[in-house]
């Protein structure tokens, strides 16, 4: 099957391609790029590194802006998906849904509407054994914002190694947050997987932290040879 | 041994629909083994007939939305399985099919409210279920005992003469109780 993979330049959409390469052939990313920090359907943090991603992956982009406004979010989805359909000719969407039935329901809608495939390979994987799952697949990632308590500035731009993952487990443990970020605690940025042809090197980026939240935003970043 | 079956034609979806079953089974800790029937499997009536026969309870899976190729298999051999089933979603369609009975043109996406009709072991109360289908079971010559309602239509199910449940929705995603409950049967 040909597939577009909804990608948010993060670790879940990254390791749904990665799962979706083993049986079928991903021809395209789709990215819905939203004004909204707040959106309850696509993450935010970095969503312009996408376009670098999909170079670093050897994949096309197919990307559209949206207001990230809570129902017309659903038809920008949309406008995208009928996008890549026309101009790849795809059979279906993988997505890196794990636990959120608002935007699964939706995504499942959308491909419905246009007659696609929707594959969700993550769906209601142990967050724990997603978390880790992502660092043994070889996929380098970084925290790129924080939105919980518990999470401060020191998380910022630190990779998703095996020590970061015994801090978040420990962590969900000690303060119930989700490891896996799925809460919305944190997001994540990907510099490099297997799958990646280039890695992605960060030339500047800045971080910023108030209250209980912090972004770590990616100003300037380049493709470098593996 | 427990038998979950997979009515995925596509082995992606598999980790969709399948896996996160096996996860509520396994993570039951039961005496019994767990074997799992791959789409291939279905489509060979003796070996899924022979499997069947050594499970004491089945459980038959769903599939993704535009996943319809279960609906050319010959389910017959279910129609006199003894030992408690769960068909969900595909898997109730599955059910339907051994015992002639048709399923109806029905869109369901989301979470959406199911409420009880009549006492059951595997629902006890009106909860929220994730619902993903196309079509529903025309329980019109009351073939089945209806035990659950989404919008006035039966989601939940039962055969009349065996412990066959048909669960129109995922318990897998709100309501792994029920599955639970099933295994307890």
């Amino acid at each position: 099957m040909r597939l577009a993979v909804l990608y948010s330049g993060g670790k879940d959409s990254t390791l749904a391609l990665m799962r979706a390469m083993e049986l079928h052939e991903p021809v395209c990313l789709i990215s819905v790029i939203s004004e909204n920090p707040h959106s309850y359907m696509y993450h935010t943090p970095n969503i312009d590194m996408t376009a670098l991603q999909s170079r670093a992956l050897g994949l096309p982009l197919v990307s559209v802006d949206t207001k990230g406004e809570k129902e017309y979010e659903l038809e920008d989805l949309k406008r995208v998906a009928r996008l890549a359909k026309e101009k790849y000719q795809i059979d279906g969407i993988v997505t890196g849904a794990v636990r959120s039935t608002y935007q699964a329901s939706r995504v499942q809608r959308v491909c419905h509407s246009l007659d696609l495939w929707c594959f969700n390979p993550l769906w209601l994987k142990d967050q724990e054994e997603l978390l880790k799952e992502v660092v043994r697949s070889g996929i380098s990632a970084i925290i790129s914002s924080v939105a919980a308590e518990s999470l401060d500035e020191s998380f910022l731009g630190k990779r998703i190694d095996d020590r970061m993952v015994a801090r978040l487990v420990e962590l969900s443990r000690s303060k119930g947050i989700n490891p896996a970020g799925e809460g919305g605690e944190f997001e994540s940025t990907v510099l490099d997987a297997p799958v990646f042809k280039k890695r992605i090197e960060i030339l500047r980026a800045k971080s910023s932290f108030k209250g209980n939240s912090g972004l770590y935003h990616i100003e300037n970043a380049r493709l470098c040879e593996k | 041994m427990i038998l979950i079956v997979s009515t995925c034609s596509d082995k992606l979806s598999e980790a969709e629909f399948v896996e996160p079953v096996l996860a509520i089974v396994s993570g039951k800790r039961l005496d019994e083994r767990v074997s799992i029937a791959a789409f291939d499997s279905i489509s060979d009536k003796e070996r899924i007939s022979a499997l069947a026969q050594s499970a004491e309870r089945i459980i038959i899976c769903g599939t993704a939305l535009k996943d319809f190729e279960y609906l050319a298999v010959d389910w017959s051999w279910l129609c006199n399985v003894r030992v408690p089933v769960l068909g969900i979603c595909a898997g109730a369609h599955a059910i339907a099919k051994s015992c002639r009975v048709s399923l109806s043109e029905d869109l369901a996406i989301g979470p959406c409210l199911v409420k009880v009709l009549k006492e059951n072991p595997l629902l006890s109360s009106d909860s929220s279920a994730y619902f993903l289908h196309q079509k529903s079971v025309d329980n019109s010559d009351e073939m089945f005992i209806s035990l659950a309602f989404r919008e006035g239509r039966a989601c939940l199910l039962k055969r009349k003469d065996l412990p066959h449940y048909l669960c129109l929705f995922h318990p897998e995603v709100l309501n792994p109780d029920i599955v639970e409950n099933f295994l307890k049967l």
